[in-house]
């Protein structure tokens, strides 16, 4: 990977509120798809799997795979518009946040261990994104 | 080339490609006169990638695509570096490392 010897001297530039509730809305939509549609696929029959045309039928007959494309949709928009305020290489490594959320939230609505090991690899990347939160959101655009 | 080879080989184009989707992306918010035409773009790779990592599910474990998955993270720090000229600053590079040893790490257990 390249890397910047300089030292990151306009780290302490604040960031934009605009920016801090859309990457706190990636995250949560992040989360959303991600839970919906495993509690969306739980529902398709195990014939399915080598049923295409009931696997099609399952799905369409399936509310929760429509609030999936919906979130999916909203998470796209939402993020176009991060992408407006931040460089790329910075906010999508702040989603990495929505691993430990899935986690958590699969933990408690479906059921899914949160075992020690996971617990850790929750831990890195917390740090991670602490470290990454602390250089210039926008390095392409200073002001 | 084996079956877990082939399926690693895709994870790895998935990375590649979602890297790619994200400079469209970020392009986009760059470039207003062609705006369109870079969120298309973009919405097309994710498409793509949607299709390529099924084919790689049915060749590998879901944790190994799980862990591999973040090799997206690098693709788009090397493309956004290279293709955008943003600073990827040590401190960057460092958090960069630390949340793909998380990712291994919970992927491992998945």
């Amino acid at each position: 990977m390249a890397t910047e010897t300089q030292p990151d001297n306009r780290a302490k530039r604040g960031l934009p509120t605009r920016l801090v509730a859309g990457l706190v809305l990636a995250i949560i939509l992040d989360t959303g798809v991600q839970t919906v549609w495993k509690r969306a696929a739980q529902t398709i029959p195990d014939a399915a799997a080598h049923n295409p045309r009931l696997a099609l039928a399952s799905i369409l007959h399936q509310p929760l795979f429509l609030a999936v494309g919906v979130l999916i949709f909203a998470q796209m928009f939402n993020w176009l518009k991060v992408l407006d305020d931040a460089d790329v290489s910075y906010a999508l490594p702040i989603t990495a946040l929505s691993y430990l959320s899935v986690a958590l939230v699969s933990g408690l609505w479906l059921h899914e261990a949160v075992t020690p090991a996971r617990l850790g690899g929750m831990l890195l990347i917390l740090v991670g994104v602490a470290l990454v939160a602390r250089t210039d959101h926008n390095t392409l655009d200073p002001s | 080339m084996n079956r877990t080879a082939f399926g690693l080989l895709l994870i790895v184009t998935c990375a590649v490609i979602e890297g790619l989707a994200q400079i469209a992306w970020k392009t986009s918010s760059r470039k207003p006169e062609h705006k369109h035409f870079w969120i298309a773009a973009g919405a097309l790779a994710y498409g793509l990638e949607i299709i390529l990592y099924t084919f790689a599910l049915t060749a590998v474990d879901v944790s190994i695509a799980f862990a591999m998955g973040s090799l997206s993270f690098v693709a788009v720090a090397l493309f956004s570096r290279l293709l955008l000229g943003e600073r990827i600053s040590w401190l960057r590079g460092a958090g960069l490392g630390l949340i793909l040893c998380g990712v291994a790490f919970m992927g491992e257990q998945a």
